[in-house]
């Protein structure tokens, strides 16, 4: 059955249809919710916000026509408007960049070297992603993670696709920056070891 | 807009606002072309996401029933009669079961009582209508307790069974069967009320 199948029948009255159409999207939506919080340290409520979102979905399920966007993007742009609000609530939108740094990085002393330094690398990615202002963030993780197209991007962020370009380019800027600062600070503390071994 | 468009702009951009119309436009095709991004020192090749997925263990650990259930508690809270049919019939309690029982029960009683009465009273009726055919008016006189001796002054005085008599008394024995109409208008009822019980979570 086909998402647009389903929600056919659920408008006939056949409810627990929207249990299977939850399924299928459950995952990622909570994926999405989980990375729009982590950096406001509220991951916590990823499952809450999850359940809200898809009773919101649920409960304005009348309002979504299939000519205007997907099912998944529409249930996105539920989500992300969700996270949003509870953002706004809890008025912590954005942490600031200290109490980042202040993080420790997280590493598995028992893992090999090559696995550390990957996973450090990691970390460092999604520590610059986090910095980013929520649009740019928003973007960068329906791109990179969910592979949406841009003009989808573009429906869930209410923008044109050149904003959500113009989103990505900056978003990518300011991500390949920060990794660069940590690349060299890595490269000058190499420097730093080899001149000591000297 | 064209890579030679760009060119002039490319130092300047960054001083307009963000929400600029141009800086847009700057930064859509600075996106896509990779000639004029390279301009500025940003190759994105050196940053590939997939190679530094987001955690997912860190998903794992939710428990996807749980929100399905819960969302679905949420819908079916509001919107009881939605509840399949199956899962429905199982929701009533004990209690309950056995109250409907009883109250089904009753109603089938009051019901056989009122079809017996009907079916024993009406003979008995219509003997007393036979009864009162003889003496003409003699109920109405009966229910103002006038008996035998006033009875008897008007079975000596009035000409027995008159045309027009008949037909104000046959309203007497029809009454029992507004009984009947009244208890299958029960049953109806009944099996509506159970209908929509059984639409309804207890
Ligand atoms: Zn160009």
């Amino acid at each position: 059955m086909t998402d647009s199948q389903i929600i056919r029948e659920i408008k006939d009255g056949n409810v627990e249809l929207y249990s299977e159409l939850m399924n299928r999207y459950q995952r990622r939506i909570m994926a999405f919710i989980y990375h729009m919080l982590k950096s406001a340290k509220l991951e916590s409520l990823a499952e809450d916000l999850c359940s809200e979102t898809f009773y919101k979905a649920y409960r304005s399920l009348h309002t979504f026509r299939e000519i205007d966007a997907t099912f998944s993007t529409w249930l996105y742009t539920i989500a992300r408007n969700t996270v949003l609000s509870e953002l706004r609530k809890q008025k912590a939108a954005y942490v600031s960049i200290e109490e980042v740094n202040m993080e420790p990085i997280i590493s598995d002393a028992a893992t090999p070297e090559q696995q550390l330094l990957i996973n450090e690398r990691m970390e460092k990615v999604r520590e610059a992603i986090n910095k980013l202002p929520e649009k740019q963030r928003s973007a960068i993780i329906l791109r990179e993670y969910e592979q949406m197209d841009y003009q989808e991007i573009a429906n869930i962020l209410e923008q044109t696709v050149s904003s959500v370009k113009s989103l990505l380019f900056r978003a990518r800027a300011s991500v390949k920056q920060q990794l660069e600062a940590y690349i060299e600070q890595d490269k000058s503390s190499d420097d730093y070891e080899r001149m000591n071994q000297k | 807009m064209k890579c030679n468009e760009i060119e002039q702009f490319i130092n300047s951009y960054m001083e307009l606002d963000e929400n600029d119309p141009l800086r847009i436009e700057i930064e859509a095709h600075l996106f896509d072309c990779e000639h004029c991004s390279s301009l500025l020192e940003l190759d994105y090749s050196t940053i590939s996401f997939s190679e530094y997925p987001f955690d997912d263990t860190d998903i794992k650990g939710t428990n996807i029933d749980y929100i399905n259930k819960h969302v679905m508690d949420r819908i079916y809270a509001e919107e009881a009669w939605y509840l399949p049919i199956a899962t429905k019939s199982y929701q009533f309690s004990r209690n309950f079961r056995r109250n409907i029982a009883m109250i089904i029960a009753s109603c089938l009683a009051m019901f056989s009582i009122a079809l017996f009465v009907f079916i024993f009273d009406y003979k008995e009726d219509t003997k007393s209508t036979i009864a009162a055919n003889v003496s003409g008016v003699v109920d109405i006189a009966n229910a103002n307790s006038i008996n035998l001796v006033s009875s008897n002054i008007y079975k000596g005085q009035i000409p027995v069974a008159s045309i027009s008599d008949p037909i104000v008394m046959q309203v007497v024995p029809t009454f029992p069967q507004y009984y009947v109409a009244l208890s299958l208008l029960g049953i109806i009822m009944t099996i509506l009320l159970l209908n929509w019980f059984t639409r309804t979570r207890s």
